[in-house]
């Protein structure tokens, strides 16, 4: 399978990209060149034509799930679908109401403590409020709700250690 | 000289000393962390002794310790480099008491200036400008617009036993005293058992803009200038530069005059900073002094030529200054970018995690401070501060032209980094044109920020990247590199914030 469909997420254009196996690829049906070498596991060089890229990406579990990658290119941020085949035709046959796998566990990125809690269970929050505060080297970093949703399990206290990718807070 | 010295730090700065002392033929001593034991600054000293485990509570803020370390191995002073034991008046005498020389202010100078009260009272004697109010519990509301009147509106209402913003009112108008100094009294009752409040003029959107001083144990003091550093996000410096745009002579020359007097009235030795607010009127007043060497100083080095840790080093040893205010010439401009490994689409939520790649940038007008290279880890015990990335021009547009340059150029694998929040704030039209003050990135750059369109260059290049790594999706092992960041245990430190 080398037929590949990309956009950035949130906007409709669609690309097609074809990987021939030759160095070469179909972009929108215009023929490039390219090379590439793995600087490191969030580090790529690119040369399309001859022209260079550094791209930076993010490993996300989550985001590859749906088909998603974070990019960084010259300090521009852009996140990627991208589908195969397969991807294509089970959208079709799902008729295009699969929904996003979503994220419900929000666990500690580091270890720290609770320095705050805002919420109780049941409370329902808007996207962006803060869910609770994190102390973690020295700063006080706030853990905010990404979408709109009900708190539905608490698993912390205020004055609690946490280990990295404990689980903090369940969503509904 | 002195034979040797010891360094009670790790990282960038201690790196920074060795340098230094080295060239001056001075063997340098470091203690390390079990987390340092291999880390660049402890190679590079000529000893290295263990102090302990890799908490700073339990490494390098052990005064006792480190006095033991520097009897044993010979060492005639203590450079504490910033943050740690740096501003801890205990600590330098201590050092007095044991014969070994403490690279700074004297216990005095620090604890004296160190506390906010006795500093303010020292810069009205010293006749520095403060900000005006009563540094006593008002007794009545009458007695509270008394002093409204006397200093104009807006007032800021103030806990005595304040903190992190509880107890505070800004008011604007006359009318609004009485029942906001109320509110102001109830919260403080509630929130420190203490409802005195006083009151004070209410500075608007300042700037943070200080002097470094140099002052040696024979009475002499000089000034370096100045350094502007209101590009700020949560009290932590973001961007530093030298000259400040709104600096003239005449205005250089009085701040300078006001700092050097402050420093001499209190007995201050060695080198320190002093650090005032300016409002749009670029008026000044007193803030605070740090009593040693800070995380900036780079650009001042850039701009006169001088090396503050040789200088610090000279005073430390008895030395006279070898130059007179007249002497210090400033050329140039230079900027301080902080690399640090913190998520800036995420709240600026520390970064933690190996290195495992990092590309530099160097060449013409760039000068990096750092103690992380490739292969290191950034952890929780310390700071998250990667590197200090410092330009430097014969004009501003070159220093920022080449800051932007080495950020563009700076690539790390491994954590998340600031360099792309620098480089768009370098970018803002406040920083190009030089207008902005301490409330500029979190009141108006933060709202502002949002993403340009990408290219079709960038789409182009995102599109065959996605496709690169969804076609390895297989046989890569993006699964496991994920779960392979570091699982250090957790340790609670609580030093000093020293940025």
């Amino acid at each position: 399978m080398s037929n590949y469909q990309t956009n950035i997420t949130g906007q409709t254009e669609l690309n097609g990209v074809f990987l021939n196996g030759n160095n070469e690829f179909l972009f929108n049906d215009k023929n490039y060149t390219y090379e590439y070498k793995i600087l490191d596991k969030s580090i790529l060089l690119l040369r399309i034509n001859d022209k260079n890229y550094i791209v930076e990406y993010e490993l996300n579990e989550d985001e590859r799930e749906n088909n998603e990658f974070t990019f960084n290119i010259d300090s521009h941020k852009i996140t990627m679908v991208c589908k195969n085949e397969l991807d294509i035709l089970v959208d079709k046959i799902a008729g295009g109401k699969k929904d996003k796998k979503q994220k419900n566990d929000i666990v500690s990125p580091m270890p720290g403590v609770i320095l705050k809690l805002n919420v109780k269970e049941g409370d329902e929050v808007k996207k962006g409020d803060v869910i609770l505060v994190l102390e973690a080297m020295k700063m006080e970093n706030e853990i905010k709700a990404i979408r709109d949703c009900k708190i539905k399990k608490i698993n912390v206290e205020e004055k609690k250690s946490v280990n990295k990718n404990e689980l903090l807070v369940i969503l509904e | 000289m002195f034979k040797k010295i010891l360094i009670a730090n790790r990282g960038e700065i201690a790196v920074r000393v060795i340098n230094t002392a080295r060239e001056m033929g001075i063997k340098t001593v470091a203690v390390y962390s079990d987390f340092d034991k291999y880390s660049l600054f402890a190679r590079k000293a000529d000893e290295a002794f263990h102090i302990g485990a890799s908490p700073a509570a339990q490494s390098y803020l052990l005064a006792d310790k480190l006095i033991e370390i520097a009897k044993k191995s010979g060492a005639e002073a203590i450079h504490p480099g910033y943050g740690f034991l740096s501003e801890r008046g205990y600590f330098a005498k201590l050092c007095a008491d044991n014969g070994i020389k403490f690279i700074g202010p004297s216990e005095h100078a620090i604890d004296f200036l160190g506390s906010k009260t006795n500093a303010k009272d020292i810069a009205v004697k010293a006749n520095v400008p403060t900000v005006p109010g009563t540094h006593y519990a008002l007794k009545s509301v009458e007695e509270a617009k008394e002093v409204a009147e006397k200093i104009g509106y807006p007032v800021l209402i103030k806990a005595s036993a304040g903190g992190g913003g509880k107890g505070m009112r800004v008011v604007n108008e006359s009318k609004d005293l009485e029942s906001f100094m109320r509110m102001a009294q109830n919260e403080a009752r509630s929130s420190f058992g203490d409802d005195s409040v006083f009151i004070e003029k209410y500075v608007l959107d300042p700037r943070h803009v200080e002097f470094q001083i140099l002052a040696d144990e024979h009475g002499n003091a000089v000034h370096l200038g100045e350094r502007e550093c209101s590009m700020q996000r949560r009290h932590q410096k973001v961007i530093e530069e030298t000259p400040s745009v709104i600096m003239d002579e005449a205005l250089r020359t009085e701040m300078g005059e006001c700092a050097k007097r402050l420093v001499l009235e209190s007995g201050y030795t060695n080198a320190g900073t002093v650090e005032f607010i300016v409002d749009a009127d670029n008026k000044f007043y007193f803030l605070e002094v740090n009593t040693r060497l800070q995380v900036e100083h780079p650009i001042t080095e850039m701009r006169t030529g001088l090396d503050l840790v040789k200088e610090q080093l000279k005073i430390a040893y008895g030395e006279k200054l070898s130059f007179r205010q007249e002497d210090i010439k400033l050329h140039g401009a230079a900027i301080e970018c902080r690399i640090n490994a913190e998520d800036a689409d995420n709240n600026f939520m520390p970064s933690i995690g190996k290195i495992n790649y990092m590309s530099k940038e160097g060449g013409n007008g760039i000068r990096e401070d750092s103690g992380i290279e490739q292969g290191d880890e950034i952890s929780v015990y310390y700071d998250s501060m990667i590197s200090k990335l410092i330009s430097y021009g014969p004009d501003r547009p070159t220093a920022i032209a080449k800051m932007k340059r080495a950020l563009k150029g700076y690539k790390i694998g491994g954590v998340k980094t600031n360099i792309s929040f620098l480089l768009s704030l370098l970018e803002s039209d406040a920083f190009m044109s030089g207008q902005y003050h301490t409330q500029y990135i979190e009141k108006t750059f933060m709202k502002e920020m949002k993403d340009t369109a990408a290219t079709k260059d960038m789409i182009l290049a995102a599109s065959l990247a996605s496709t690169i790594l969804k076609s390895s999706n297989g046989n890569s092992n993006h699964k496991a590199v994920l779960k392979n960041t570091s699982e250090s245990k957790w340790a609670i430190r609580k030093f000093d914030n020293f940025r």
